[in-house]
């Protein structure tokens, strides 16, 4: 049955633990805060010294506190007891630490250092494993002025209560210690982190803006070859020059879309949607296409109804429908045409963009939002007209950024494809939550390269 | 074709390929034309005045583009000018807007247009009343 005094003196001790604001020195403080503690029951000691060690049995800390009427406090705990001797192998104190369990001795000699016991007249210590996890984490040692049979089996329990709340103390003190550090870790790789995808949003800018003076000479000086020569071309000639060009509108294609992409990824596209009725942009992105539809023979049909108005970025929907036309088109052979269509929910509008060109099989269906999936078989069409195998994927970004979704349905190779997206409606719900829908970005902003058709 | 001649097309452009280029699509269509390599000369002849349409590059050594239309809000050239045309690589940059804002009628985008997309726009700037 415990002593009324030793539950005071635990129960001090657990608020104490419980109050302390400084984790850090949680140990520290506890030390000489125990000592105090019982000596007001009247168990006095002259110093107390945790050792803390690792699983090699390395030590990682030591702790000193002495008796607080001392003048002059010891600096060093190899000024008070011997290391040496605690850790002999095969000596006396061995035996303690393995037994696990707190012991008195007064075979003091060798363990309190020589001066010591002259300034002070130790006449027992107390030695008590610290244990953690069923290991000895650590040894508590206690020096007293009192000699060993004055110290009785109730307080040597207490020293091993008090021995398991320094355990604790200790274990929270070093997740604070391994917290900080993480915490400091984690701040140095953020800010590493926004260095470098700064220097790459840098990198991005000055490429694709350097990369396009050339291309715009290449580019000009290969049509003015093919297209005002101040000689007859032969028919090879104008082969080559005209895959020169071909090339070159293939590659500003790209930058643009490794731009967007890269401004698309790193937050720096506005979301600014607005309630609109989406056929009117519908319109203006099929008179865009016109011409090049009247020259491949592809018709352009609307199945025409009343919808809804969406709540969306009216410029990023025109680059999606603009995208999906021109993917239509691209792939569309002559005589063929492209319907588009709408479906309403209630929540949501669709819009399909259905063609009746080379078709998707089952197995490239999932590729074709990823970055570059476009399909082995589109090769061949693709070649006359140059895709970056990103306007899908950059669709897809811009079509969830506004809550929407994307997706192809095809019934197979050379049964045409129907392209599907949706948007919300601009219902007086989505209205009264419209911050949700609208992306903001701090700092620059960027807007998106036009799409090629 | 002939009246082409009396029209003046100042070409400001920093690389020699692009500058040498559109002279020579600007002439061969018959229009006089003339260059600038770097933003000082460009401001020099912007000055002089009398262009029926000035194609003004951005990014230019000695003077940006901006610099100079700042320029000739404080003071404008000799003689009237007629549009002047931001020639740029990207669109819907927030330069294009500052230019809009200090005087420029309109922008191409150099690196997205044919040669004879250039000629349509530049003619449709010819056409336009002058506006200094």
């Amino acid at each position: 049955m415990q002593s009324p005094d030793s539950s005071v003196v635990l129960l001090k001790l657990h608020q104490f633990i419980l109050d302390s604001d400084d984790v850090h020195a949680l140990v520290t403080n506890l030390l000489p805060y125990f000592l105090l503690q019982l000596s007001s029951v009247g168990l006095t000691y002259h110093f107390s010294v945790a050792i803390l060690i690792d699983q090699t049995g390395r030590i990682q800390q030591n702790y000193l506190a002495e008796s607080v009427n001392l003048a002059q406090k010891s600096q060093r705990i190899q000024d008070v007891i011997s290391l040496e001797d605690l850790f002999s192998k095969g000596g006396k104190w061995e035996r303690e630490i393995l037994w696990g369990k707190a012991a008195v001795s007064s075979e003091i000699s060798t363990l309190v250092n020589h001066a010591y016991q002259e300034k002070y007249p130790i006449k027992s210590v107390v030695v008590c494993p610290i244990k953690s996890a069923q290991k000895v984490s650590g040894i508590l040692i206690l020096g007293s002025l009192r000699s060993a049979d004055q110290i009785k089996p109730e307080e040597l329990l207490l020293v091993e209560q008090i021995t398991n709340l320094l355990a604790i103390a200790y274990k929270l003190q070093d997740t604070q210690s391994s917290l900080t550090n993480i915490t400091q870790e984690v701040y140095k790789m953020n800010a590493k982190l926004h260095e470098l995808d700064k220097l790459k949003d840098d990198f991005v800018s000055v490429a694709s803006h350097e990369l396009r003076t050339p291309m715009t000479a290449i580019r000009s000086y290969a049509w003015m070859a093919l297209y005002r020569p101040d000689m007859p071309l032969t028919q090879k000639m104008k082969k080559y020059l005209d895959r020169v060009l071909v090339s070159t509108e293939r590659l500003i294609n790209l930058v643009n879309d490794l731009l967007n992409i890269s401004r698309i990824e790193s937050g720096r596209i506005e979301i600014r949607p607005e309630a609109f009725d989406i056929q009117v942009l519908v319109a203006d992105a099929l008179a865009e296409v016109e011409a090049k539809a009247k020259e491949k023979n592809v018709r352009l049909l609307v199945r025409s109804t009343s919808v809804p108005k969406v709540f969306a970025d009216k410029d990023k929907i025109h680059q999606v429908i603009l995208n999906l036309l021109g993917n239509s088109l691209k792939f569309t052979p002559p005589e063929g045409s492209i319907t588009i269509s709408y479906f309403a929910d209630g929540k949501m509008l669709d819009v399909s963009v259905q063609d009746t060109g080379v078709g998707i099989s089952k197995e490239d269906v999932g590729r074709l939002f990823q970055k570059f999936g476009r399909l082995d078989n589109s090769y061949v069409a693709a070649a006359t007209s140059g895709g970056t195998g990103l306007g899908l994927f950059i669709c897809r970004n811009l079509v969830e950024l506004m809550h929407g979704k994307i997706w192809a349905a095809s019934e197979g190779v050379n049964k045409g494809s129907t392209f599907t997206f949706s948007l919300p409606i601009a219902t007086p719900e989505v209205l009264s939550n419209a911050n949700l829908y609208s992306q903001h970005v701090t700092g620059e902003v960027k807007q998106l390269e036009p799409v090629a058709i | 074709m002939n009246d082409n001649v009396s029209k003046r097309i100042l070409i400001v452009e920093d690389d020699p390929f692009l500058r040498d280029f559109y002279q020579e699509l600007l002439s061969s269509e018959g229009y006089t034309t003339d260059v600038a390599p770097d933003g000082e000369i460009a401001e020099e002849k912007i000055k002089q005045g009398g262009w029926s349409v000035v194609m003004l590059d951005i990014m230019l050594p000695k003077k940006d583009g901006l610099q100079i239309l700042r320029d000739l809000q404080l003071q404008g050239p000799k003689v009237k000018n007629g549009p002047i045309v931001v020639l740029t690589n990207l669109g819907h940059d927030a330069v294009i807007n500052e230019a809009f804002g200090l005087g420029a009628s309109g922008y191409l985008i150099k690196s997205s247009m044919n040669p004879d997309q250039v000629l349509l726009e530049i003619k449709s700037f010819l056409q336009k009343p002058t506006n200094g």
